[in-house]
């Protein structure tokens, strides 16, 4: 009996090994695409033109949409940000999603509000057509709507009614964008018009930067370890993760933090689905779909330059709940779109990145642990062997930490951002110790989204605490939720 | 045993080299940064007093600077250039040529690299001599795509005429460069590339009719009406005649007014109608009056708005029919001329919202 038990541990530990060992490789293999494509970057970097782009009378005007929740104490400084970004033509769209708090308010007084009588053509069905809409009374290109709460994703709904422009760029109204980060995230729709679709920027963790005035001012690396793991994790997974994606034409995710969008090709396939909680990649798959299924030739981008500075979690329990959320999230899209999966009709994304997501994003949590604890048990039943332990070992952590390190090296030679010697000491130290316990944890938390995502159990946004940014003036800590604008 | 330890050995071993590998490009890149800098900052200081005509001697040392200091500037006294316009340019451009700037990105634009290219090409454009410019043609139809766009680019901001024709020949769709840049480029050379542009009204090719029209309403090629009139006539493709009647409506010309008129029709596309309301605002001819009003009540909602933003451009005559419609109008016809007025009026709505709260302040 022992021996059967023995024989079937050692089976699993064996599929675990050679799992972990092709999840790793293939992000080793992401890293790689990026690293080619950094290269690249780095080679053109004097010839792209972005200053001819802000010149050019013909550069696609854009619409930044700021759906809001609660954001009373950075709403003013954000909007202000947003305004100066650099780009030849835009107006900043902010929808007050049924805000409790006085954002309203302090947006009126700094910006002197008139309300304008609302009449908006409902190209995108919205749940909440009640709406009051103001301008700023200077020359500021600034809208603004309130109305009841109905969601993130019914707000950018309706701003993408109201939106003037071809293009619309979804930003969260926490997040602090770099002054050029418009400009060089449109440049894709300049270089290749007729194909490009959708364009992402990168997201980075803002805290322990140094802020003012809604701008970052010195990055460094943040006080909780928490914090600082993440760092890493956003440096491995957006950065060069996607940048990887991209290059292959098969990114699924652009962050609702900051991604810009044919605004004709949203309102074909119907905006963002307000029931989905992972709404923004259901978007862009959604787009993929339907550029595949009409045979359209189109390009989903990811560019590396533009950052999106975001504040990431620095407690166990809000951190939970976001990657309870993420892993929830990205259940649902495949599952709507569960057809695309193994069907050659879809290209690289019904062939290669849909599965990939599948064994590889959303299994993932699930052998994670079962391995763990089949090597755990094995090991006390003596099913296996102490070399065979060390490989287990070496493989779902070495790797992973080789995996980390190869991305800081890259990161140091392409964008450099952390300046201070002491920031890249600690995100040496961060890629370490995220190896043991952090993977772990977050894996159990991806596990719990997941089930409750097979128990279509009812998705709920939870109370997101803020502990605002680290030296950030005015934007001090304000409890928000995930509602209107906040993403966690 | 022994292969699991050497695997751990291996993974460490590797571990401890990228970090070794992220310390060294640190340091490496901090150092030259650090030894670039230093040697630069005098100089970007002379430069300075070199083209504000301050420093006589500074020419001289300039030509004279050893060439690995050179190379270190190279890059900042290009970029200086490309901003300015006059004789400081000149100074500036006789400067690069003098160190061999020219020659090197010449001998660069052969390199087998892309990226090379395209930076020679930005070196080409900048410094704009004949030669350059001839270069830049030849660029212009590279076999990578990301060099024709830059030697696009490049030609028009070389400022020399001589790149129209190679400009109009990338407005082909063959050409595959993005019609942002090229137009962007004819933008550059203003009114000589005007000529070339109207004859290309006449070209075969339909998409490059489009964009020359797109191009001269931008360019505010007046002499380009007549051509733009026939262009926009009805019988031409429907996206000719959106793109030359929304450079009509650019260009405000009088002439315009009639076949804007028609283009509002309700029959018309959508699209059409729009440019043509657009247009009737911008020409400012109070004969546009009823005919925005009507399309206010008309609908639909976008080309309603914009109507409203049309009778607002046209002064008293459109204001007084805005206030017409939002007195007596109905439905969204009210609700369109309402909010075009507020927004017109919205400094004087400010002031009034905030004299009411003073008065109900106690």
């Amino acid at each position: 009996m022992r021996g059967d038990v023995g024989h079937v541990l050692t089976g699993v530990d064996w599929f675990v090994l050679v799992y972990f060992f092709a999840i790793n490789s293939g992000y080793l293999a992401l890293i790689v695409l990026a690293a080619l494509e950094f290269v690249r970057h780095g080679r053109i970097q004097g010839a792209l033109g972005y200053d001819d782009t802000f010149v050019n009378p013909l550069a696609p005007p854009v619409s930044i949409i700021l759906p809001t929740y609660n954001e009373q104490a950075g709403i003013v400084t954000s909007v202000v940000a947003m305004l100066a970004l650099r780009y030849p033509e835009f107006e900043v769209v902010v929808v007050l999603d049924g805000c409790s708090d006085d954002s309203f308010s302090v947006l009126q007084r700094a910006f002197e509000l008139v309300e304008v009588p609302c009449v908006l053509a409902e190209k995108i069905p919205t749940r909440v057509p009640q709406t009051a809409k103001f301008v700023a009374a200077g020359t500021a290109p600034l809208v603004v709507f309130t109305k009841e709460n109905s969601g993130r994703a019914d707000s950018i709904n309706l701003g993408i009614n109201a939106a003037r422009y071809p293009l619309v760029c979804m930003v969260d109204a926490d997040s602090i964008l770099d002054p050029e980060a418009l400009l060089h995230v449109a440049q894709p729709f300049m270089d290749d018009p007729e194909r490009v679709i959708a364009t992402g920027g990168v997201i980075r963790a803002a805290n322990g930067c140094l802020i003012r005035h809604g701008r970052i001012m010195e990055v460094r690396m943040p006080r909780p370890w928490l914090a600082r793991i993440q760092v890493m994790e956003y440096l491995r997974a957006f950065l060069l993760g996607r940048t990887g994606w991209s290059r292959l034409n098969s990114l699924l995710i652009i962050s609702g933090a900051f991604g810009l969008f044919r605004k004709d090709l949203v309102i074909e396939v119907g905006g963002l689905d307000p029931t989905c909680i992972g709404e923004d990649a259901e978007l862009v798959v959604r787009l993929h779909k339907k550029m595949r299924e009409a045979r359209r030739p189109y390009r989903v981008v990811l560019v590396a330059e533009p950052v999106s500075w975001t504040e990431v979690p620095e407690t166990a329990r809000v951190l939970a709940r976001q990657r309870r959320r993420w892993a929830r999230g990205l259940a649902e899209v495949l599952w709507r779109h569960r057809s695309m999966i193994g069907n050659p009709r879809y290209g690289r994304i019904g062939l290669l990145a849909m599965p990939y997501f599948v064994i590889f994003e959303y299994l993932a949590p699930f052998i994670q642990i079962a391995g763990v604890a089949a090597v755990i048990v094995a090991l006390v039943l003596g099913a296996i062997n102490i070399v065979f332990g060390v490989l287990f070992l070496l493989v779902a952590l070495g790797y992973g930490l080789l995996l980390s390190i190869a991305a800081l090296v890259i990161e140091e030679l392409s964008f450099h951002r952390y300046a201070r010697w002491r920031d890249l000491a600690i995100a040496v130290a961060a890629a370490c110790v995220e190896n043991f316990g952090y993977r772990q944890l977050t894996a159990f938390w991806q596990l719990q989204g997941s089930w409750a995502a097979l128990r279509r159990k009812q998705a709920v946004w939870g109370e997101m605490t803020r502990t605002g940014f680290t030296l950030a003036t005015p934007a001090d800590p304000t409890p928000g939720r995930g509602g209107g604008g906040r993403r966690e | 045993m022994t292969v699991a330890v050497d695997l751990v050995d291996a993974t460490a071993a590797l571990v401890v080299l990228l970090v070794a590998l992220v310390v060294t490009a640190r340091a490496a890149r901090l150092t030259i940064v650090r030894r670039r800098d230093a040697n630069i900052a005098p100089l970007r200081q002379k430069l300075i007093a070199l083209i504000a005509d301050e420093d006589g001697d500074a020419l001289k040392e300039f030509r004279d600077l050893e060439p690995a200091r050179w190379k270190m500037l190279e890059p900042y006294v290009l970029s200086l250039t490309a901003k300015l316009r006059g004789e400081s340019r000149g100074a500036l451009i006789a400067l690069c040529c003098e160190r061999g700037t020219l020659a090197r990105a010449l001998a660069a634009s052969h390199a087998a690299r892309a990226a090379r290219r395209a930076v020679a090409a930005e070196a080409l454009g900048t410094i704009g001599t004949e030669e350059a410019v001839a270069r830049l043609g030849v660029l212009a139809r590279d076999h990578s795509s990301f060099v024709r766009a830059a030697a696009v680019r490049s030609l028009g901001r070389s400022g020399r005429s001589e790149g129209v024709p190679t400009l109009i020949a990338a407005l082909e769709p063959d050409s595959q460069v993005p019609y942002r840049f090229v137009a962007q480029a004819l933008l550059r050379l203003g009114e000589p590339s005007a000529p070339s542009l109207i004859t290309a009204l006449e070209h075969p090719h339909t998409k490059v009719r489009e964009r020359a029209a797109e191009i001269l309403g931008l360019l505010g090629a007046h002499r380009a009406v007549p051509a733009l009139l026939r262009a926009a006539g009805k019988d031409a493709p429907l996206e000719l005649r959106l793109r030359a009647l929304r450079a009509l409506g650019r260009l405000g010309a009088p002439e315009a007014f009639t076949r804007l008129c028609e283009a509002t029709a309700r029959g018309e596309d959508q699209n059409l109608r729009h440019i043509a309301v657009q247009g009737l605002g911008r020409l400012g001819h109070r004969g546009a009056v009823p005919i925005l009003a009507a399309v206010i009540v008309e609908g639909p909602d976008g080309l309603a708005a914009t109507a409203a933003e049309g009778l607002l451009a046209l002064n008293e005559a459109g204001e007084a029919a805005l206030r017409e419609l939002a007195a007596n109008g109905s439905g969204m016809a009210q609700l369109h001329a309402q909010a075009a007025l507020v927004f017109a009026h919205r400094d004087q709505y400010r002031q009034r919202a905030a004299h009411s709260l003073m008065e109900a302040s106690p």
